[in-house]
């Protein structure tokens, strides 16, 4: 197969990417490209939607189906372009912001859907293209250069929130190590369900506190940690298994964990739960759908009036 | 200005065409009622329409049906007085005094002779008020017995005073009367004794609580207490609004609401997706489809996706365009407000999307359950910045049918977001019309790559309209960015005119293949002193006020418009030439006369006689002729105010 | 031999003749040589570990990043200046204006 000779190269496209020199985000396309190769995903049916924002421009970077959106908005057109054609592998790129503050209606209600697509949130702690005021994931008390004051609001836990929104694999990943994150974005995609990766991102140029050094020093991973797994074996088991990850999304100071907290393979996808309603949706998607012949409508005056016969009257 | 109590100013010799308000209150079976009588009246060959008029309340306020029906002339049209008012409650007969005509029937419940207005707690303030001020000028003591009398002594009203609580009794007697259906014999009550007073057959009756109860024993129960009310009140009052026999040619017929009707008319355009979060009045389109999803069950299906808010609904939609399917979202002004930079995206990256707009009463939450067409210029304008879109607005439920296939087809064809405007009016009125005839329906997908290939340029520069690659076949990339061929953000001058002017110069193209005579309709006198200018449901009412007005000697017409982008303005200038612009009165249920705006904005001409509605009730077919001779004897600006 | 060759320099992201020199901790000019005392090299396998080990290295002379060894040896051997790190900034923070 052709797709074998696929490199990370092969995923990246020619436009100059004009993300500050040094920025974290880098790590992000390296490790998404590596990824990609090593799934040996087909570039055009691979869809990479971003919002708005720095992390927004991540599509353009990549030499698959790029959609840059609005801000806070990516994972709806992401549901509808997965939910309209779930052949394609669906990646979301979308800063703390655009997730968890103008968008986080959507991304609590993704959770409950489990449609089988990857999040990866760029955990930068502020509004990069904006310049540098305090995002959602900003802790109280913190004053990155660019605010006046310091935050006086609390962070989201995005770990804790997805946990609670139902994603059924919940990772963190730094973007530092970048052989980690692949191997985490490889194992989100292959999952069959709503994946999220909080993505620690230093932004160099704003947030003068989550430096590439703060996070080496903090950073370990929970493979570290001793007998740690995170998979759910059987519905039974996910409350403990929520609480453990729970736990340690809370684990605070000196220590942050990366690594995989949460996995749940026993929850229906939604395209599951479509398929159980409407029957052909797994062979005959929307986006395969034919809705003519020739410009002839596939429902003719004998269909209609059989499938909508609730409404005809015939005079008698 | 109308006031209220209305006196009928016409007596019915001959019936051919029946008016009835059904009344009660909300939750208490009006529905059942109305498809009842609908079906049944459709059955004998008889057009209906049957608007539905409601609160914002789950239960209890006063809500009603008012209907016409004709075997002339398919009706779309509401007019007053009507010849009979069925009342559940006291709280029915009280609101709508005015509006039976003199000689009229009133069928209501007569133990419920001591009930005062002024002891029901549903009513609103202001319409307690106007009664007590009623009551004291006829010196009538408050009670619906004072009522009943007055209406029989002075407007000669033949008064039908059922028990409908010894009617109950003697069901239970014949049969087992389930308490959670116990309201469904109320609505019966009204069936029959409405059934017996205008001789619609038992069979048509049968045939539609056929449908209605799929239940035999429900079913059978209600056949009982149709037969207990209608023998009753046909041995007593006989069927005096027997209608003419109709003379319509329909054999067969559509009933049906315009929610539903655009449901159908989206399953046969080819919708694959639709997104939708839950808002009066859109949302029974997004259940009826949901209902139908799975189609003739042999493949091809409809997803029908409930979203958080319609933030999300809009830009769902806009995804499942993007990977080639026929997608819609359905939704009314909040719902719309919060998609508007979603639409700014689908214009901006020239996506096929279709937006379902039911207007209803605004600003804000407005009106919820009320008729408006107050979204017109919300809808031609919405979002920042420049972009091509087009914007229909249908006249009644045929017109609903076409513009939603014709919507898909343009929003493909010319790779736009398309704005159908539909109203509440309209979602919530049950007609009958022709069963459409599909065979001359087209798709139209326009111009479609799905082989792969080389170097794809998505935003292909050499075409207004460059072909669209489904997601999936080839690589591209979108961005609400200004871009370039390829898809990507771009700042450059240069690249800013040119995209600027494909994305724009698809205005023209839609001017060229949008015909002129799609966009307007034209019905009345070749030669007119006078044209009413409207669009959407004043279509049905203003047509019948025409054709009385010219019954009478008037020559006046009246031009519909039927597309506000492209706007019909050689048809609009051609006109005011003709007739003279001061000739022309706009007829709108908004307080501007916002398509007279539209028109002052493409054409330059100024239609300064105005005949407005924005009570949320709709125009009456008596109230719209009386304000056109208004009108013709000098005054600019009417406003139209009945309606409980 | 110059400053921009040492270990210890973090170049400026904008402009690049000058640096930070992180033993000095002061701002040094990238083309000169100070004969400080701490110059140091680079180890071989620097460019190899950071692209292992980050996924990308930045070319401070081509502004761009670069992710696989191959081409930042090529970048090398033009004498170009690859690294992760540019010196903390307060100006680009401060002037550059919010851009969305
Ligand atoms: C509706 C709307 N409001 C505000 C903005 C302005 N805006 C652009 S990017 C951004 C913040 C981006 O922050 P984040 O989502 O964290 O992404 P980052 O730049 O940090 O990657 C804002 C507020 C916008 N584009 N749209
Ligand atoms: S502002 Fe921060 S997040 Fe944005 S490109 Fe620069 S360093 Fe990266
Ligand atoms: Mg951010
Ligand atoms: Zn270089």
């Amino acid at each position: 197969m052709a797709l074998k000779q696929l490199t990370p190269a092969s995923y990246r496209s020619d436009v100059w990417n004009d993300w500050c020199p040094g920025c974290g985000n880098f790590g992000i396309v390296a490790a998404m490209t590596q990824a990609f190769a090593e799934l040996g995903l087909a570039p055009e049916s691979t869809v990479v939607v971003s919002g708005i924002g720095c992390s927004g421009k991540t599509p353009h970077f990549l030499n698959v189906e790029g959609i840059h959106t609005l801000h806070g908005r990516s994972l709806p057109y992401a549901e509808g372009i997965r939910l309209a054609n779930p052949n394609l592998t669906v990646v979301v790129n979308a800063g703390d912001g655009d997730l968890l503050g103008i968008g986080v209606g959507h991304f609590v209600s993704l959770g409950r859907r489990n449609i089988d697509m990857t999040v990866i949130m760029h955990d930068n702690t502020v509004y990069g293209l904006t310049k540098g005021q305090a995002a959602p994931t900003l802790g109280r008390g913190l004053q990155p250069k660019a605010l006046p004051k310091p935050n006086i609001q609390d962070a989201i836990n995005p770990i804790a929130l997805a946990l609670a929104s139902g994603y059924t694999f919940i990772a963190r990943g730094y973007t530092s190590r970048v052989k980690h994150l692949k191997e985490i974005i490889k194992q989100a995609i292959e999952h069959k369900g709503s994946a999220f990766i909080d993505v620690l991102q230093p932004c160099v140029t704003y947030d003068n506190i989550h430096t590439v050094e703060y996070y080496n020093k903090r950073v370990y991973d929970l493979q570290e940690v001793e007998k740690w797994d995170p998979v759910v074996k059987s519905q039974e088991e996910a409350p403990q298994k929520m609480a453990q990850a729970m736990l340690k999304a809370y684990e605070g100071g000196d220590r942050i964990p990366i690594g995989v907290f949460y996995v749940n393979p026993n929850v229906p996808t939604y395209e599951e739960r479509l398929n159980e309603r409407l029957k052909t949706y797994s062979q005959m998607p929307p986006a395969a759908q034919e809705i003519d012949r020739a410009g002839v409508p596939l429902i003719g005056n004998e269909g209609f009036e059989r499938i909508f016969s609730k409404y005809v009257v015939t005079v008698g | 200005m109308t006031r209220w109590p209305l006196r009928s100013r016409r007596e019915w010799t001959e019936l051919r065409e029946l008016r009835y308000i059904i009344g009660g209150p909300q939750g208490g079976g009006l529905e059942t009622t109305s498809e009842i009588l609908s079906w049944a009246f459709a059955r004998s060959g008889y057009g209906v329409i049957s608007d539905r008029e409601y609160f914002s309340n789950i239960k209890g306020r006063h809500s009603y049906i008012h209907a016409t029906v004709s075997g002339a002339e398919v009706p779309y049209h509401l007019s007053y007085p009507v010849d009979v008012i069925a009342a559940m409650d006291a709280e029915s007969v009280f609101s709508h005094i005015g509006d039976i005509r003199d000689g009229g029937y009133l069928i209501y419940n007569s133990d419920e002779g001591q009930s005062r207005f002024n002891a029901i707690p549903s009513m609103e303030r202001e319409l307690r008020d106007r009664l007590a001020a009623f009551m004291k000028a006829e010196s009538l003591d408050g009670t619906l017995a004072s009522v009943v009398k007055y209406l029989s002594d002075a407007r000669r009203v033949n008064a039908i005073g059922l028990s409908y609580r010894d009617l109950l009794d003697q069901l239970q007697k014949k049969e087992s009367v389930e308490a959670a259906q116990a309201s469904r014999y109320i609505s019966t009550i009204l069936s029959g004794a409405m059934a017996a007073l205008s001789g619609v057959s038992r069979e048509s009756i049968e045939f539609s609580m056929r449908r209605r109860f799929r239940q035999d024993e429900i079913y059978r129960a209600n056949m009982t207490m149709f037969d207990i009310v209608s023998s009753l009140v046909e041995s007593k009052h006989g069927s005096p609004l027997k209608l003419e026999g109709s003379t319509l040619s329909l054999r067969k017929m559509l009933v049906a609401s315009g929610n539903d009707t655009v449901a159908m008319a989206k399953a046969v355009a080819g919708l694959r997706f639709q997104s939708y979060y839950p808002i009066t009045p859109a949302a029974d389109e997004s259940f009826t489809l949901e209902e139908y999803e799975r189609l003739a069950g042999d493949g091809p299906t409809m997803l029908v996706y409930q979203l958080e808010d319609e933030l999300a609904v809009i830009n769902a939609a806009i995804g499942a365009a993007l990977a080639g399917v026929r997608s819609a979202a359905a939704t009314s002004g909040p719902g719309f407000d919060l998609m508007v930079e979603g639409l700014g995206w689908a214009g901006m990256n020239e996506v096929p999307v279709v937006v379902t707009y039911y207007q209803r009463g605004g600003p804000s939450t407005g009106q919820p359950t009320r008729g408006a067409q107050s979204d017109l210029l919300s809808s031609v304008f919405a979002s920042h910045g420049e972009y091509p879109r087009v914007v229909l607005a249908s006249g009644d439920h045929v017109e609903a049918f076409y513009d939603t296939i014709d919507a898909f087809n343009y929003a493909e064809q010319f790779q736009v977001p398309v704005i159908h405007l539909v109203d509440k009016f309209l979602a919530n009125t049950i007609a009958t019309f022709p069963i459409p005839d599909l065979s001359s329906v087209k798709i139209n997908r326009g111009a479609v790559i799905k082989e792969k290939v080389p170097g794809y340029k998505r935003f292909d520069f050499t075409y207004p309209v460059s072909p669209r690659a489904p997601l999936g076949t080839n690589v591209m990339w979108y961005t609400g960015d200004e871009h370039d061929e390829y898809g990507h953000i771009s700042e450059d001058s240069e690249n800013r005119v040119k995209i600027m002017e494909k994305r724009m110069g698809k205005l023209e193209v839609m001017e060229k293949e949008i015909p002129e005579e799609r966009r307007y309709s034209y019905f009345g006198d070749e030669r007119p002193d006078l044209i009413l200018v409207g669009w959407g449901f004043v279509k049905g009412v203003a047509t019948k006020a025409v054709s009385e007005l010219r019954a009478s000697g008037k020559k006046v017409g009246y031009l519909h418009i039927r597309t506000f982008v492209p706007f019909p303005s050689r048809t609009i200038g051609s006109v005011a030439k003709d007739v003279g612009a001061d000739r022309l009165v706009a007829v709108e249920h908004n307080y501007e006369a916002q398509a007279a705006v539209l028109t002052a904005a493409n054409t330059g001409i100024t239609i300064g006689k105005k005949i407005v509605k924005f009570t949320g009730r709709p125009m009456y077919a008596n109230e719209l002729e009386e304000a056109v001779m208004r009108v013709m004897k000098g005054e600019n600006r009417v406003v139209l105010e009945y309606g409980a | 031999m110059s400053c921009r060759d040492c270990t210890y320099y973090v170049p400026h992201a904008l402009y690049r003749y000058i640096g930070f020199c992180e033993k000095e901790r002061r701002v040094v000019i990238g083309e000169e040589y100070r004969k400080c005392g701490y110059f140091e090299i680079n180890p071989d396998s620097y460019i190899k570990d950071t692209i292992e080990g980050r996924g990308w290295i930045y070319c401070a002379d081509c502004y761009m990043p670069i992710y696989d060894y191959e081409t930042a040896l090529k970048h090398k051997a033009m004498g170009h200046l690859l690294t992760t790190k540019f010196m903390f900034d307060q100006v680009a923070a401060e002037e550059s204006p919010g851009v969305d």
